[in-house]
């Protein structure tokens, strides 16, 4: 299947009406890759995105909202001022001790390195620990303890940094 | 509805569609379990809410038993619907649901199991009284299977006990070829499925796909819905649906819903049901194949000439109430055709085609509906079937629903994508079809000689 000329106008008309700044589509042999003038790379690590084993790109959509919705979102990514968020991996109940008796795994302030755990998430009882994945300095708690956080929701705002631009967690 | 506020749909799609249609009529609040594919689904549109519950791939969103109940419980859910297919008969879910205080909008966990194990389920039939197509159990060698295929009757099937959606399946017309084929069956068998078991069953060469649609309530009481002939397949999958089953006399009819009844109050079940037998056109009568658990993809052919609401009565029953319509009072008027709109290329041998609708224009007029999770702008995710849709004509007999089917197809304007509409119109126009003279093989053939195939190719 080809596309026309026409039709090809026509995906570039849904992109440009939406919120989307890039599209990459293949249509049986045709590959089309189509980004906004000016538009940045809004991820910035996660796993790169095997194109090739897709025949489409499901967040194309022209009534989407401005949330990426990628078959497997970088957990990380930053936002405007620089902040990067670390998101649920999976849908559960958010926990941020290891039991309620305990101190939070982190708070607003704390440093982080990419291994450390940050909070608990809870899918019919079992408990998964969900690591910070960058390293940097906890600037916001999105949640709150016991809610239930969908997949891919903002957990964590962080500044990234190094230990020793932040000394000693 | 006293016992159902809020529903949690563990579905997507046109069926994720259609329950919050039926949940709405019934003033009950919706909520959709969506992957990240599905987040902007016309289902997404009319919930109340949506929950993120994973990545597109099923097995890490709308697989996911423990996430599924548990989004359904923190959203405040006192139900759960699993709409068809995905997680829809697995006894597991139906339990989690349970234990969760959240009512399964199906029925009970036993009754799914029962009838999901397929020899269980024959041997249930087979106590009841109900004839199941003649079988063996387990084979061990060559000799055993022909003295079986001796009582059995040939053509007899080589089936992998294993298998399943029609793979591992040959058909033998006599003592020689079964000696032949039985190590290569076995052994294929066992490279396929990991079981070299197999065994026999009379093949009815001549057939139609008849089921029955049940639906019991609560306190006990049964009824069927008529019946749908689902003749029409290409690889074992549906492609049109009819309600009633033109074929069958008036005499095997009442047969055929006597069975079906028959085996549903033999599990004592409860909610919606249909149980699918294979008619043998030839000898005029019926064998039990198996039973599904769930409302079916092609439940509105029968919505359509009995004016019942399966999903409303599905969630009514869960919700305890009784059978809001008694057996007397259920009568089929007309006929209906359902037709399946796929993302499929037929001249591509079926292959699939995802990607973007820049146009849906989908027909209207009397008699006539349209149940799908498109629109124009929508993207067909790559990740689940093809089905966009089905198209529902109904007519005061067969010739008029066809006609009415035909209109309403050329109607259909879709663009963007390729559709096997093209290929249901040649259907409909079709001579055998028009004459209602099908069998489960005949669309096969009919593919096989448009494509210049020999017929012997097609089993």
């Amino acid at each position: 299947m080809n596309l026309t000329q026409e039709e090809i106008l026509l995906i570039l008309k849904i992109l440009k009406d939406s919120e989307f700044d890039e599209l990459d589509l293949q249509v049986g042999s045709l590959t089309m890759k189509a980004r906004r003038k000016g538009a940045a790379t809004t991820s910035c690590s996660g796993p790169a995105r095997d194109e090739s084993l897709r025949p489409g790109n499901p967040s194309l959509h022209a009534r989407a909202d401005s949330t990426r919705t990628e078959p497997i979102p970088p957990r990380i990514s930053a936002d405007e001022e620089g902040l990067l968020s670390i998101k649920a991996p999976i849908l559960g109940t958010f926990y941020r001790r290891p039991s309620p008796k305990e101190p939070p795994f982190v708070d607003i302030g704390t440093f982080v390195n990419e291994d450390d755990t940050v909070c608990l998430i809870e899918v019919m009882k079992v408990f998964s620990t969900v690591k910070a994945g960058i390293s940097g300095r906890i600037k916001k708690i999105c949640v709150e303890a016991g809610d239930l956080v969908e997949f891919g929701q903002v957990l964590f705002l962080v500044e990234p940094g190094t230990d020793r631009d932040h000394g000693a967690a | 509805m006293s016992g159902i506020s809020r529903v949690f749909i563990a579905n997507r799609g046109e069926i994720a569609v259609r329950v919050i249609r039926a949940c709405k009529d019934l003033g009950i609040e919706c909520v959709l379990g969506a992957s990240t594919a599905d987040r902007s689904s016309l289902a997404a549109e009319m919930a109340d809410r949506v929950i993120c519950i994973g990545p597109p791939r099923p097995s890490d969103s709308y697989l996911k038993i423990g996430t599924l109940v548990h989004a359904a419980k923190k959203a405040g859910c006192d139900a759960l619907h699993p709409g068809y297919g995905f997680l829809s008969e697995r006894p597991e879910l139906a339990e989690a649901c349970v234990s969760n205080n959240i009512v399964f909008i199906g029925p009970p966990a036993e009754c799914i199991r029962k009838m999901g194990n397929k020899l269980l389920a024959r041997t249930l039939a087979a106590e009841g009284g109900i004839q199941v197509i003649p079988g063996s159990e387990r084979l061990n060698d060559p000799e055993e299977a022909v003295r079986k295929a001796q009582e059995i009757e040939y053509p007899v099937m080589i089936k992998a006990a294993a298998g399943g959606g029609g793979r591992g399946i040959k058909v033998v017309w006599g003592p020689e070829e079964l000696r032949e084929v039985f190590y290569m069956a076995s052994s294929e068998a066992g490279e396929s499925f990991g079981d070299d078991t197999v065994y026999l069953e009379h093949y009815v060469p001549n057939a139609r796909h008849v089921e029955v649609q049940i639906m019991g309530d609560q306190s006990g009481t049964l009824v069927h819905v008529g019946e749908r002939d689902c003749s029409l397949q290409r690889r074992y999958q549906k492609i049109i649906e009819e309600a009633p089953a033109y074929a069958l006399s008036a005499e095997r009819r009442e047969e055929i819903r006597g069975a079906a009844l028959a085996i549903a109050r033999a599990i004592r079940y409860e909610n919606l049901g249909t149980v699918e037998f294979v008619f043998d056109q030839d000898r005029d009568r019926f064998y039990f194949l198996e039973m599904n658990t769930r409302i079916q993809v092609e439940h509105p052919v029968t919505e359509m000439v009995t004016g019942v609401d399966l999903v409303q009565e599905q969630v009514r029953i869960a919700a305890g109430s009784p059978l809001s319509i008694s057996q007397s009072e259920i009568r089929t008027e007309g006929h209906a055709i359902e037709c399946r709109i796929t993302a499929e290329c037929p001249e591509q041998n079926f292959r699939p085609c995802p990607g973007l609708i820049a146009e849906w224009v989908p027909p209207t007029g009397s008699d006539l509906r349209v149940d799908s999770h498109c629109y124009s702008g929508y993207f067909v995710p790559p990740f689940y079937d093809s089905l966009l849709g089905k198209v529902v004509a109904r007519g005061r007999d067969r010739p008029h629903a066809i006609e009415n089917m035909a209109r309403a197809l050329s109607e259909f304007s879709i663009s963007g994508i390729e559709t096997n509409i093209r290929f249901l119109l040649l259907i409909l126009e079709h001579p055998d079809y028009r004459r209602g003279e099908v069998n489960t093989k005949w669309l096969e053939k009919m593919l096989a000689s448009a494509n210049g195939q020999a017929e012997q190719e097609v089993v």
